[in-house]
């Protein structure tokens, strides 16, 4: 069984006014299964609606953002739940943070500057179990510990922490009480490789203690590379291929992912790169037909009329694009 | 004058507090890098954060005074006093891109608004006409035109995009070094590598040079002719980037290279890494920085701040870098 199902999921910015109403389609139409106990990567360039996604698994929907369709659900140990349809707020506080985890991107800022970290950890742990201050510390400590880091910084003020060990102390505080689900946006990003690869260290830890479900969105492949078991490609709100690593960076189908893996760089090979031409489409008013028509070189005419459809073509490896399946969706 | 870039033994020492408490930072020891006239290069200056990379930058800028050692443009030094009309004739000759595009701009400005004032200071343009000229000039340099910018503000554009504008607008004024601190970190793989292809065409085309500041080795390798790698303020290893890169010598670079995760499946990351876990006093530590986190570290390199040696092409700051 999966850990998440999501089916269906529309997810968009309702912007402008009562005459005009915009919409960016942000996350249109994603149906995915994470499986219990995989590290899933979610990949693709910066607006391409891999944080809204995210957030919308969350369940931190707050206007503009609004959910147009679809449902996730969460098959817990206790029995699933269904993210969306939660109406009391104090419930879906109760699962967030417990039971699913989110590191969100840039997540040092979530450090109170003027209190120390242990200050953190207890309003984090106090909100969902019932313990005492001293006890909570104990806690902290004997986590922090376990995971390599030393407990004295839990007496530190977060500005006396370079940016990757606050990060760090971030990771290790959503993790605290043990989530089935982490959700991890951008953790590495704008850390320099050693402490980047410190995170991934960090990460591959808790992973392997706690046996959690890990959805990991970055957009550097390389440490989709590193860390995860599967990837998705996002490309403008769609889901355009699904595999597992090993076939996205060996055998991967899709244009846009292949534009992806042959603009990486590496060490020892200077020969010329090349990006994809062009520019991701605007959301508010994406192209007809497949969303990557405008960009790829293997367009046809049934690329601009008609959406393909997600199918499975290979053992476990799903694409969307009508150079591997005729199938489309009914639009 | 067959040198465009002279940095001779410079430092920077950053006194933090005062009274009783008061400490000094060496942010920059005795920086050493040379950049040729005749021929552009890319020149990258590589290292973790906080090794004093863009301190180093800032001098060259003329912005921060280097507290020991000197830096000179052409055979001129650059901090010095000058009168407005000389300044201006300096800045219009380096000239540097930041590190997120949407920082450089303020939002409640349009674009345009920095590209006709950079082409009205430092290209004399006085007409709108000209101006016009002199901006869509530079914006074809980047692959853009004066129609994609005007009357936009910066939340019009991608990250990328603006990331050109601000490439753009450094070229107006027709420099002969550019320096881009941290030009690519902010956005994603494919848009780094129209940045640096840029960069490329830049040196090729233009014959700008380029000081290239990252933490990004695999970009580094991808468009630098030479590199240094930085180091709690020292330069530890530099040379040509086949050489350094290629074959490593010091263990800090090793450490670097190392890390740099390698997009391919099978050739995850094997052991575990040590890391510094007082970091604020690698700086303070006598001897060798990287000592206390070192593989190959000895008693001598706890006590003895090893000398810059020339092994192949390349110079080295360890006591035991070998051929």
């Amino acid at each position: 069984m999966n850990a998440i199902e999501i089916r269906n999921l529309k997810s968009y910015y309702v912007v402008g006014t009562v005459k005009e109403v915009k919409e960016v389609q942000a996350v249109d139409d994603v149906t995915l299964g994470i499986r219990k106990d995989e590290i899933f990567g979610i990949a693709g360039e910066s607006g391409c609606g891999k944080t809204t996604l995210i957030k919308t698994l969350t369940g931190l929907i707050t206007a503009p953002l609004t959910v147009r369709g679809g449902d996730v659900t969460y098959n817990f140990q206790s029995g699933p739940v269904n993210m969306l349809s939660i109406d009391s707020d104090r419930y879906r506080r109760k699962v967030r943070g417990a039971k699913i985890s989110y590191v969100p991107q840039g997540s040092m800022s979530v450090l109170n500057p003027v209190r120390r970290i242990e200050r953190s950890f207890d309003d984090f742990i106090m909100a969902h179990r019932d313990l005492s201050r001293s006890e909570c510390h104990e806690m902290a400590a004997t986590h922090l510990s376990h995971l390599g880091l030393s407990p004295s910084i839990l007496r530190a003020y977060p500005h006396q922490l370079s940016g990757g060990m606050q990060q760090r102390v971030t990771i290790a505080l959503a993790t605290i009480l043990e989530p089935e689900v982490v959700l991890a946006d951008e953790p590495s990003t704008a850390l320099d490789v050693v402490m980047q690869r410190s995170v991934i260290q960090l990460l591959k830890r808790i992973k392997r203690d706690q046996q959690n479900t890990f959805i990991m969105i970055t957009h550097d492949l390389a440490i989709h590379a590193n860390f995860c078991d599967r990837v998705a490609i996002m490309y403008a709100g769609h889901i355009v291929e699904v595999a597992p690593v090993r076939s996205i960076f060996k055998a991967n189908k899709h244009p846009y992912t292949q534009f992806l893996i042959g603009s990486l760089p590496r060490i020892g090979d200077k020969g010329e790169r090349t990006s994809a031409p062009g520019a991701p489409p605007s959301l508010l008013n994406p192209p007809k037909g497949c969303r990557f028509h405008p960009r790829c070189p293997k367009a046809m005419d049934v690329c601009r009329a008609k959406r393909p459809r997600l199918v499975t073509v290979d053992d476990d490896h799903q694409v969307a694009c009508f150079l591997h399946s005729e199938e489309s969706y009914d639009e | 004058m067959s040198e465009l870039l002279r940095v001779e033994d410079c430092s920077k020492v950053f006194t933090i507090g005062g009274g009783l408490s008061r400490q000094h930072l060496v942010a920059v020891n005795k920086a050493n890098v040379v950049l040729p006239a005749d021929k552009p290069m890319i020149y990258t200056l590589a290292g973790e954060s906080g090794s004093g990379k863009s301190t180093l930058a800032r001098m060259i800028l003329g912005v921060h005074t280097p507290t020991s050692g000197t830096i000179t443009y052409k055979g001129e030094t650059v901090h010095r006093p000058r009168n407005r009309s000389e300044q201006l004739a300096f800045m219009s000759q380096i000239q540097t891109v930041f590190q997120n595009p949407f920082e450089t701009f303020n939002p409640l400005k349009r674009v345009e608004n920095y590209l006709f004032e950079t082409a009205r200071h430092f290209r004399n343009a006085a007409k709108r006409a000209d101006q016009i000229e002199c901006i869509e000039e530079a914006l074809n340099i980047v692959g853009l035109s004066f129609r994609d910018v005007e009357r936009k503000y910066p939340n019009e554009f991608s990250g990328g995009q603006l990331q050109r504008v601000s490439i753009a607008r450094a070229l107006i004024t027709k420099p002969k070094l550019l320096l881009a601190d941290e030009p690519v970190s902010m956005v994603d793989a494919s848009l780094s590598m129209s940045i640096v292809n840029l960069f490329k065409k830049l040196r090729d085309d233009a014959g700008v040079s380029v000081v290239y500041i990252t933490h990004d080795l695999a970009t580094a390798y991808y468009v630098s002719d030479e590199v240094a790698i930085m180091l709690r303020g020292n330069i530890v290893e530099s040379g040509p980037v086949e050489e350094v890169l290629g074959r490593p010598r010091h263990y800090y670079t090793k450490l670097l290279i190392e890390s740099v995760p390698v997009p391919d499946p099978d050739r995850k990351w094997k052991e575990d890494i040590v890391l510094s876990k007082r970091e604020e006093k690698e700086y303070a530590m006598t001897g060798c920085k990287f000592a206390g986190r070192c593989p190959r570290a000895e008693e001598v390199c706890f006590l003895v701040d090893p000398e810059l040696r020339r092994i192949g092409n390349a110079h080295v700051r360890c006591h035991f870098a070998e051929e």
